[in-house]
């Protein structure tokens, strides 16, 4: 059980990062928490990703000169950090989305709390 | 119903193509208008002292437990259950990776002949699967889209427009020093750098680690870094909404145009006459360097238009 | 290849560029593309659909760029997407036409540009959720149709858009989290994001044994993910305030066409890159049959509750969302043709209902509660007419093509000898009940006596009560050509793998 934790280290730390982020996009109050939670997730997953393309003593798939041996030996899986790179820039549009998001509750609310705005949206729906 | 009286009607000018079918359509009650800076209705008001009141109360302490208690629960065993998992996956950095196939072999050993990309994954994330990353340069734009329908302020010269914008001014940069020595000397030294490395990296996305996305976000690092020190009135000098939406536009398209006629000749077997060019010049990777220059404008232009928006509500 | 292979490249590729043009352009000429594009959409998808069969059907692959699999980007269609793609195309441009005046009513004129480029980005994802032959390209359009969804529902700012379009966007965020961790768990086991070639992968995986557990894991993340953005029952929180407060189109796409794509895309893992057989082993497909068949009755027993038209509505998608996950999960090949069945007839028949539900509450000098409803009949007639029709198509009445689909499910149901199918059949009879208590009377209220006098003068532009007229007539059609329809499909279902 320790060597198969010890193994897979690296997943571990991303799935749990998983976790508590998922929680807090899920159950945190406070907009900006769950902000902070989202970007963990998505983090989370892209350390995943990248961890898997990763193998023991091989480099970053960058040709370095017009001689250099093309073997499949000496590189890294270069999918992963392809798909890592589209999925950053989806999860910045969205933070940035949120962001805004948040911002206007703010103005209209004067709060944070999104239980909070529930309750004066339900108040406000009601008139 | 010709084609003018079918372009007249959804331009609702003039004559439509039949006036007793399309006469409601032309005046619309007035839109309803928002006002972000809204004082909350006095039923809202009952509603905050109601809150407040009760956040002093024991069942308000006793829910909070509650809710950290299930918070906890649900992220422990959602992490055990993953980490559960993930112990029967294949090895960390083993050689013997499930994904070290037949598919990232093609990448690496013949990615370079097809496409001319020295960085093998900058071909595979403007060629192979360009089509992804034609997707992902429209998210950024439906981001820019949405934030722009949440914040941008009226521009117009009537009272309630210049009361928002008054009020988004006292939200943000009332209070704000102009003018600070410290930060302007280090603008000053920076800028320029930046820029530069922007256009560093989006020049040698093919060759080199960075493109179109990681040079966009440097240069409007700097751009932000200007605005910051030298204030929105010096950078509308070079910068304004009406930039931005041709800056954005121009690239967008000619990012579409040139992956679609790509796409298009590659479906049907055609040859599209773009070469991958010598290894490791700059002007090598076919299309690759154009492409990123424009997915690192759209970037860096997103990256300051939502700063802008977020600080005042307009470019 | 033939010309009109090229056909789904462009339905996806031209939306995406038009949208970046739309957004310099002036309102004007905004709303103009919004009707446009679609319905250059609908006709590009129609010719498809004719070319494929009369070509004799079948499926084909178009690879993007030079390169197809498994190294490229991949899009592929067959009947069944083509069908898909008239429908949700021509229901996209009904949508915008029959709520065109409110849409120019509820959005500001500087903000219409805007709400212009997310229809069609909106439209562009659909195609791709549909056309897509690669699980991360299906990610990433859905976060582009997530934020399209999220900005029609907020480009209306009066009431309580934002926080529904908040909610909206938390709720579906955790959605593309479960999504895109489970494609990547698939990723590290098969090596491969091409939908066949992760088949393949499976099916030798699922022959040897090997890696179940992160298997079934990687499908249940998928299956939540994708759940909860369709707004199955236990996730469908976010539905009703997102459905209710924004103007009258975005409501009707968001409910009609936006969480199909998603379930329409579920059904291409469930076939396409989980094997049937894997899908059923698994017990997935229990639990899926559980939680749709919960939804269905607690969903109607929601909507009968409430005291709000448009809320209503809102609350009878969750029990209809529920029949097209209980024909998937039926996991044969007619309960999935069933499925798809009922995505298109509920499509038809929620689109009107929220079209023509909002000008009855308009007649009603805007009240929405049913006491105010009625003789609403009477004072919008023809929304009245459409409204009814839609309502007794959702609950089950003959010719319509509510009544076909169900009738096809309770089909499909039959052909599976399990306990399963018992509960299954149990709950339609028992769901077809719940649905006509409150459709049924809330048509009846329409055409009560009013308590008093209503002073809105009503002032619906004739093309766009031609739209709601044209979907009446669209819903009868279904109807009486169901099996003409049922067969493509099931020819089409049969070509998904």
């Amino acid at each position: 059980m320790t060597v198969k934790l010890m193994e897979h280290f690296e997943e571990i730390a991303a799935l749990i990062l998983f976790g508590i982020g998922f929680t807090n996009l899920l159950l945190n109050r406070n907009m900006m928490k769950k902000i902070i939670g989202f970007s963990m997730m998505d983090s989370a997953i892209y350390l995943f990703l990248a961890s898997y393309g990763y193998i023991d003593g091989r480099v970053a798939p960058i040709i370095a000169s017009e001689s250099a041996p093309l073997e499949v030996g000496m590189y890294v899986n270069p999918l992963p950090a392809g798909l890592v790179l589209t999925g950053i820039v989806v999860s910045v549009s969205v933070t940035a989305i949120m962001l805004a998001l948040t911002v206007r509750l703010y103005r209209r609310y004067h709060t944070l709390d999104i239980d909070r705005i529930a309750l004066l949206a339900r108040e406000a729906n009601a008139h | 119903m010709a084609a003018s009286d079918f372009r007249r009607w959804i331009d609702e000018g003039g004559e439509p193509l039949d006036a007793r079918m399309c006469a409601d359509l032309v005046a619309p009650e007035e839109p309803e208008r928002e006002d972000p800076f809204a004082q909350p209705h006095p039923r809202e008001e009952m509603t905050y002292e109601r809150i407040s009141r009760w956040s002093h109360t024991r069942g308000e302490r006793l829910l909070r437990g509650i809710y950290c208690a299930v918070a906890v629960l649900v992220c422990v065993g959602l992490s055990a259950l993953l980490i559960y998992t993930a112990l029967d996956l294949p090895q960390f950095g083993g050689a013997d990776a499930l994904v070290d196939n037949e598919v990232s072999r093609f990448y690496v050993e013949e990615g370079l002949e097809h496409t001319g990309a020295v960085n093998i994954i900058s071909g595979i994330i403007l060629d192979f699967r360009g089509f992804d990353t034609l997707g992902e340069s429209h998210v950024l734009f439906i981001a820019a889209c949405t934030v722009l329908l949440l914040l941008h302020l009226p521009q117009g010269d009537d009272p309630d427009s210049l009361r928002m914008r008054m009020a988004a001014e006292s939200d943000d940069r009332h209070f704000e020093p102009r003018h600070d020595p410290i930060l302007q000397g280090g603008a000053r030294v920076l800028v320029p750098l930046l820029i530069v490395f922007g256009a560093y990296i989006l020049l040698n996305g093919h060759l080199s680690p960075g493109g179109g996305f990681s040079g966009g976000a440097v240069l409007g690092a700097g751009m932000i870094l200007f605005l910051c020190a030298f204030g929105f009135k010096n950078a509308e000098r070079f910068f304004t909404f009406k930039t931005f939406r041709a800056a954005t536009t121009a690239a967008l398209v000619f990012y579409a145009l040139s992956k679609g006629y790509v796409f298009f000749t590659g479906a049907n077997g055609i040859a599209n006459g773009i070469s991958a060019g010598r290894f490791g010049a700059i002007l090598s990777g076919g299309l690759m360097m154009p492409l990123n220059i424009a997915v690192g404008l759209v970037v860096a232009c997103t990256m300051y238009a939502l700063f802008t928006l977020f600080r005042k509500g307009d470019l | 290849m033939s010309w009109w292979q090229n056909i789904p490249f462009f339905l996806v590729w031209g939306p995406l560029l038009l949208s970046s043009v739309t957004a310099v352009l002036k309102p004007k000429q905004a709303r103009a593309m919004m009707l446009i594009v679609p319905a250059a959409g609908t006709l590009a998808s129609g010719a498809l659909l004719v070319s494929l069969l009369k070509n004799g059907g079948g499926s084909f692959r178009y690879a993007l760029g030079a390169f197809g699999a498994p190294v490229g980007n991949e899009l592929r269609a067959g009947e069944l997407e083509a069908v898909l793609a008239v429908t949700f195309c021509l229901i996209l441009f009904l949508c915008v036409l029959g709520g065109y005046q409110r849409i120019r009513a509820h959005i500001e004129t500087r903000r219409q540009s805007l709400y212009a480029v997310m229809v069609l980005l909106l439209q562009a994802g659909m195609m791709a959720q549909l056309f897509t032959n690669d699980v991360f390209t299906a990610y990433v359009f859905i976060e582009i149709m997530t934020i399209a969804a999220a900005s029609l529902v907020l480009a209306r700012t009066r009431g309580r858009t934002l926080f529904a379009a908040t909610k909206y966007m938390i709720m579906n965020l955790l959605g593309s989290g479960l999504f895109l961790l489970g494609v990547s768990i698939l990723y590290c086991l098969t090596g491969h994001l091409l939908m066949e070639d992760i088949h393949d992968e499976v099916m030798r995986l699922s022959a040897t044994g090997a890696y179940l557990r992160p298997l079934t894991l990687s499908m249940a993340l998928i299956t939540i993910g994708l759940a909860v953005k369709s707004a199955l029952y236990p996730f469908h929180t976010w539905l009703p305030d997102a459905y209710a407060s924004a103007t009258p189109s975005s409501s009707a796409m968001l409910a009609s066409l936006v969480s199909k794509a998603y379930i329409f895309l579920y059904i291409k893992f469930v076939i396409r890159v989980f094997d049937p057989a894997v899908f059923r082993e698994t017990h997935i497909q229990t639990v899926l049959l559980v939680f749709s068949a919960v939804g269905i009755i607690l969903g109607s027993i929601d909507a009968i509750l409430e005291k709000k038209l448009r809320r209503m509505i809102a609350y009878s998608s969750v029990a209809q969302i529920g029949y097209i996950y209980l024909g998937i999960a039926l996991g044969t090949r007619a309960g999935i043709a069933a499925a798809v069945f009922h995505i298109i007839a509920h499509a038809l028949a929620k689109a009107v209902l929220f079209l023509s539900g909002d000008r009855l509450i308009g007649a009603s000098d805007g009240d929405a509660t049913f006491h105010e409803l009625r003789g609403a009949g009477y004072r919008a007639p023809i929304s009245g007419a459409v409204f009814s029709i839609a309502a007794c198509s959702i609950v089950g009445i003959p010719i319509l093509g509510g009544f076909a689909s169900k009738l096809y499910l309770a089909d499909a149901c039959m052909g599976v000898d399990s306990t399963n199918a018992l509960i299954a059949l149990i709950v339609l009879a028992v769901s077809t009940a719940l649905n006509a208590a409150y459709f049924l009377i809330t048509v009846v209220t329409l055409y009560m006596k009013p308590t008093h006098e209503y002073h809105t003068r009503l002032n619906h532009p004739k093309v766009s009560t031609a739209a709601l007229a044209v979907f009446a007539l669209l819903i009868v059609a279904l109807g009486v050509f169901a099996p003409r329809v049922m067969s493509i499909i099931e020819t089409g279902v049969s070509h998904l793998l």
